[in-house]
């Protein structure tokens, strides 16, 4: 990292972030002006009046330009989602403990007397909210009767309903490849073709209209850009600085309307790229995909960045990585408890394999890996795919960013995810050019918005089906009457009364996704993102009219299928083969919450085989449990016919969805939170990481097909050093031979020993590995204990 | 079962440092040797040993009420056990639901055994990795060793050993063809030292380490580093002097000693003998290791 990249990333890490509301301002506005079109020219058109008329910036010493907002990590306002709850969000933004927001007392009286109420009644939760059944509302809500709503977190769609979306990976090769001028000239092409005479040909040339509108504006703001350098550089004294902006005024000038011919011209054109369909989008998880594939042909052609092209290079990228940092998201009080930081999922991918199966790795993929090893930023997310020919020496370089510990990068399994992808109906080629979006989603060339379909609370249908449908914490009776479990004589018994009641949950999710998915198309439209979207401009249709090649989703999320099966094998070894007790008196037991049972309650926790420790028997029952979720979710489709699909990402959900179930057979006390993801129970996987790994494999994870999370922990120094490090990079290795999805390593911190030194029967996972020796953390001397916390301490410096 | 089926003390997967690659270990109950830093004492007794961990007790007096022997008294340390009283018959072991109360030592069929180690087949392959067969001292069960590796040659995992090398030649010779890699631990070349130390005679640990040196076994000598034994500049000297002699050309494995293991011998109720020693300093682990170096002998520090 050079000076003018330190001195960058200071002022970015430093800026107060804040709330910049002249997006919903002009937004706003536009749609009120132009009540009288259709909606994707609407948004069009609020576009154009924003790139317009926007302030912007270009800051000191940078190279890469360009922002939605004219004052560093400050969050655009998207009333057009966000207005349903975010007036009751104001108060208390600027002092909340966790990201605070700076709004200034005027902005907010605007956002709450102007901004806001122009979209009130016209967002998709406020329609879905009248629309719903009773049964069905039961389900989602915690006070059926109340608005604005409250998540009963035992299925949920909020993030779909309340928070936008996000999630996609945008065609940048669009615009880098032909330029956006090639675009409109496209659009203009097939819209001058169509006969406006045919009334099912009014909606082609509106989309096309609006798509014309999006680019003409999003070359207007490039271009202002360029203006603003050439001003810039007449009036700066330093003549390197003025030659600086002078070329950033001709870059602008040539990108993104043109395709780029050097290395800086195609991050720039990116940069605009991603920023504007960050302006359209609202959520997260917008993710920059296989960067250093489509990077790589600009990284190779360019002989202007001379003998040092490789320094210069990794300057630039660095100094993308600082616009990514820059962005900033507007998120509710309880969203951000659960995330300090604001974390924003843009997924950088590097490696992998090319569509012909040969390896991806290229120059690119190590300078993308390196950039974030000197700037250690949370933005963007770096992510590296692994098969059988990665490179030793890109795997041996993404291990050394994972020991830095900043949560970079995360691994993942290229040929099972490749695997997954071809049970979509995706000839190989396409499955093995997938990109991983947000956490650990892969989505295909061509995929329209793979829209979230919300989360299911599975415990919820174990404790259903132990109470004939009654949830015991609440009395509320919501589920079915599966019948007395004084009357389940067998396991299989318990079993298809889980099934019944599970599969009755996932129908309830799919009826609020399915209301919801119709609100959504009418209430949301990208013109943006659609022209970019193989083949939104060949077919005339936005992303909302069903234009992508592809859509798949919507993604539904199953939350504690550890937490239940863990539960059913201890049913079924307490209740059915120890015959210790009947399911009745177990039934009470939990209900009561272990009272007075505490001895019991040990005994299931550490007697009773956990998931974690390669147990077949009760891995299995694990993945049965996720399984059986999963199955229930593909029988369903989305408005464009695509099929559903389940993934295993915790989100906020893990101990939001806990605190709401009681207690459970696998000894987990009433209202904990759930196991983190595809993850053990926290402390039991008692036998070191390959067991845990091995049980997570076995969980048939490529069905699972919008991904599954695995965090793991290493201990600082065991990969201090290279034979470390390759013994690290093996134990990936292994995780993906043995099925595992994805994994995120996190150094255990001095923090977390200190939690281990102090609830020793919680942190009976952390391993000490020394030769010829034998024993955990938990069981050492305290002062040898300090001195391993010390060491860790400086191991994290 | 074969007639001398020992004991095993521990199963340990995921070890880093008891040979190449990513490997399980199998912990033998039971060690000719008392070395007084021994960081497993539940490895030095061949029989089977209950054991309490203080950290896990929930304080229910389950253990002290099942205890048909009367063995077991609870304190203001959480249970004391009268080691004269108790049968290791287990009814507290298996009592007790948190764990606290263990069992140091369980017979294992060898089948059981290779399915265990080849569990982690996965993470092996990719790491060079495989079994060892650590303690106390597998050898005392030379028979029951042979049988074990021979069965992990059988799955094509790789083998190692780690040994005192306190037993009689005859063990390792019947062992040797079945071992990729050899961990021979010399802790002294002294005798008065070594009996001080380790509460037995330098021969025949000697003699075994510098015949086995002459033949091909793929050998790594390892030098546990342990203050007031064998850190003063005249103990490395000699060791190394040793090793150039008799063992040429051979890899030393430096062994810091470390602490780990002092909390043990409190659930053992015994007397730990090293307590309050310093680890030894990086500079004079520096040293040591040059001085081997500088013999011309290839040395490396573990952990």
């Amino acid at each position: 990292m050079n000076e003018r990249v330190s001195s960058i990333r200071k002022e970015v890490l430093e800026a107060l972030p804040s709330v910049d509301i002249v997006r919903g301002r002009v937004y706003t506005q536009t749609h009120a002006e132009q009540r009288a079109l259709p909606l994707v020219m609407r948004n069009a058109l609020a576009m154009k009046a924003l790139y317009e008329t926007m302030p912007i910036a270009i800051h000191d010493g940078e190279l890469i330009v360009g922002a939605p907002t004219i004052k560093r990590r400050a969050a655009q306002v998207y009333p057009e989602v966000q207005s349903g709850w975010l007036g009751g969000e104001l108060e208390g933004l600027g002092t909340r403990e966790w990201d605070p927001l700076v709004l200034s007392p005027e902005d907010r009286r605007e956002l709450e007397e102007e901004i806001l109420p122009f979209w009130r009644g016209q967002t998709i939760n406020e329609r879905v909210y009248r629309q719903l059944g009773r049964d069905t509302k039961s389900f989602l809500y915690r006070d059926p009767d109340e608005y604005p709503t409250k998540p009963s977190c035992f299925i949920d769609n909020f993030s779909l309903l309340e928070k936008g979306i996000g999630t996609t990976v945008p065609n940048y090769r669009a615009i880098l490849e032909k330029g956006a001028s090639a675009l409109i000239a496209k659009a203009t092409n097939a819209k001058n073709a169509l006969d406006p005479t045919a009334p099912e040909n009014i909606d082609k040339i509106v989309f096309y209209e609006a798509a014309e509108t999006v680019l003409a504006a999003f070359i207007r703001l490039a271009e202002r850009y360029s203006e603003l350098a050439d001003a810039m550089a007449t009036r700066e004294t330093d003549p390197k600085r003025a030659a600086e902006l002078r070329e950033i005024a001709r870059i602008c000038k040539k990108v993104p309307a043109e395709p780029p011919s050097t290395f800086q011209e195609a991050l720039q054109s990116f940069w605009f790229t991603h920023l504007s369909v960050r302006v359209e989008l609202s959520g997260h998880s917008l993710s920059p995909g296989r960067f250093d594939q489509y990077m790589h042909p600009y990284y190779e052609m360019d002989d202007t960045l001379g003998p040092d092209k490789r320094e210069r290079a990794l300057e630039l990228i660095e100094l993308l990585y600082l616009k990514f940092s820059e962005l900033m998201l507007l998120v509710s009080t309880p969203t951000s408890r659960h995330y300090a930081g604001v974390p924003q999922w843009q997924n950088l991918n590097v490696g992998g394999r090319k569509e012909d199966g040969t390896d991806a790795t290229n120059d690119l993929s190590y300078l993308c890996i390196e950039a974030m090893a000197a700037l250690r930023v949370q933005q963007p997310d770096i992510s590296i795919r692994v098969h059988l020919h990665t490179p030793e020496k890109l795997l041996l370089a993404a291990c050394k960013l994972s020991r830095l510990g900043t949560g970079h990068p995360k691994f993942y399994n290229d040929e099972l995810i490749t695997l997954s992808m071809t049970s979509r109906g995706l000839s190989i080629e396409e499955a093995r050019n997938f990109s991983v979006m947000g956490c650990v989603e892969p989505r295909v060339y061509g995929e329209g918005i793979h829209i979230t379909g919300g989360h299911v609370n599975v415990p919820i249908a174990l404790e259903l089906a132990l109470n004939d449908g009654v949830l015991p914490s609440s009395g509320r009776a919501i589920g079915l009457k599966t019948g007395d479990p004084a009357g389940f004589d067998t396991f299989e018994k318990l079993w298809d009364a889980f099934r019944a009641q599970l599969d009755n949950m996932v129908h309830h999710l799919f009826i609020i996704d399915a209301y919801a998915e119709r609100a959504y198309v009418d209430y949301i439209s990208t013109p943006f993102l659609s022209a970019l979207t193989a083949d939104c401009l060949s077919r005339g249709k936005s992303l909302q009219q069903g234009g992508a090649r592809y859509n798949f989703g919507p993604a539904v999320n199953l939350f504690g299928c550890t937490d239940a099966g863990d539960s059913f094998y201890a049913i079924k070894k307490v209740v059915y083969e120890k015959k210790m007790m009947t399911l009745p008196e177990l039934v009470g037991i939990l209900n009561a919450n272990f009272e007075g049972q505490e001895e019991f309650r040990q005994f299931l926790l550490h007697k009773i085989e956990k998931y974690g420790n390669d147990v077949d028997e009760v891995d299995f029952l694990v993945r049965d449990v996720a399984q059986a979720g999963n199955e229930a979710i593909m029988r369903h489709h989305n408005i464009f016919g695509g099929q559903a699909d389940g993934g295993i990402i915790p989100v906020t959900s893990g101990i939001a969805f806990g605190s709401v179930a009681g207690a459970f057979a696998s000894g987990r006390k009433k209202g904990v939170a759930y196991a983190d993801s595809v993850s053990p129970m926290p402390g039991m996987d008692v036998n070191g990481p390959t067991a845990s790994l091995k049980s997570v494999g076995k969980m048939d994870l490529a069905r699972l097909k919008n991904g599954t999370l695995l965090n793991i922990k290493i201990n600082p120094t065991s990969v201090k050093d290279d034979a470390g490090l390759r013994k690290f990079a093996s134990l990936i290795r292994g995780a993906f031979d043995a099925g595992v999805w994805h994994l995120q390593a996190n150094c255990v911190t001095a923090e977390t020993l200190r939690a281990a030194q102090e609830r020793p029967a919680e942190h009976r996972d952390l391993l000490i590995r020394v030769a010829g020796y034998s024993a955990y953390f938990a069981n050492l001397h305290n002062e040898v204990q300090e001195d391993i916390i010390a060491r860790t301490e400086f191991a994290e410096l | 079962m074969p007639t001398d089926a020992p004991l095993l003390f521990n199963i340990q997967k995921y070890s880093l440092f008891d040979g190449p690659g990513i490997r399980t270990v199998f912990f033998f109950k039971g060690c000719p040797l008392s070395c007084r830093w021994c960081s497993n004492p539940e490895s030095q007794s061949p029989a089977a040993e209950i054991a309490f961990e203080e950290r896990v007790c929930m304080g229910c007096g389950r253990c002290v009420a099942t205890c048909p022997n009367e063995a077991l008294s609870a304190d203001t340390r959480g249970i004391s056990v009268d080691r004269r009283k108790c049968t290791v018959c287990l009814a507290c072991v298996e009592g007790c639901p948190t764990g606290a109360m263990l069992q140091y030592g369980r017979r294992y069929e060898i089948d059981e055994l290779v399915a265990i180690a080849a569990k982690d087949s996965a993470f092996y392959r990719r790491s060079g990795g495989g079994v060892t067969l650590s303690g106390g001292e597998p050898l005392l069960y030379p028979a029951f060793a042979k049988e074990l590796l021979a069965a992990c040659r059988d799955e094509a995992l790789d083998t190692a050993i780690e040994t005192c090398g306190a037993v009689e030649w005859n063990a390792i010779a019947e062992v040797a063809p079945l071992i990729d890699t050899f961990y021979f631990d010399l802790k002294h070349v002294d005798d008065a030292k070594h009996r001080e130390g380790t509460r037995h005679g330098v021969e025949p640990t000697l003699s075994n380490l510098r015949r086995l040196a002459t033949g091909d076994a793929n050998l790594v000598v390892r030098y546990p580093f342990i203050p007031n034994f064998n850190t003063a500049p005249e103990d490395v000297e000699a060791i190394a002097e040793w090793v150039a002699e008799n063992a040429p050309g051979r890899r030393v494995e430096l062994m810091p000693y470390h602490r780990y293991g002092e909390k043990k011998y409190a659930t053992l109720d015994r007397l730990y003998t090293m307590e309050g020693t310093t680890v030894p300093s990086d500079e004079e682990i520096a040293s040591a290791v040059e001085v081997f170096t500088h013999r011309g002998i290839e040395c490396v520090r573990m952990h």
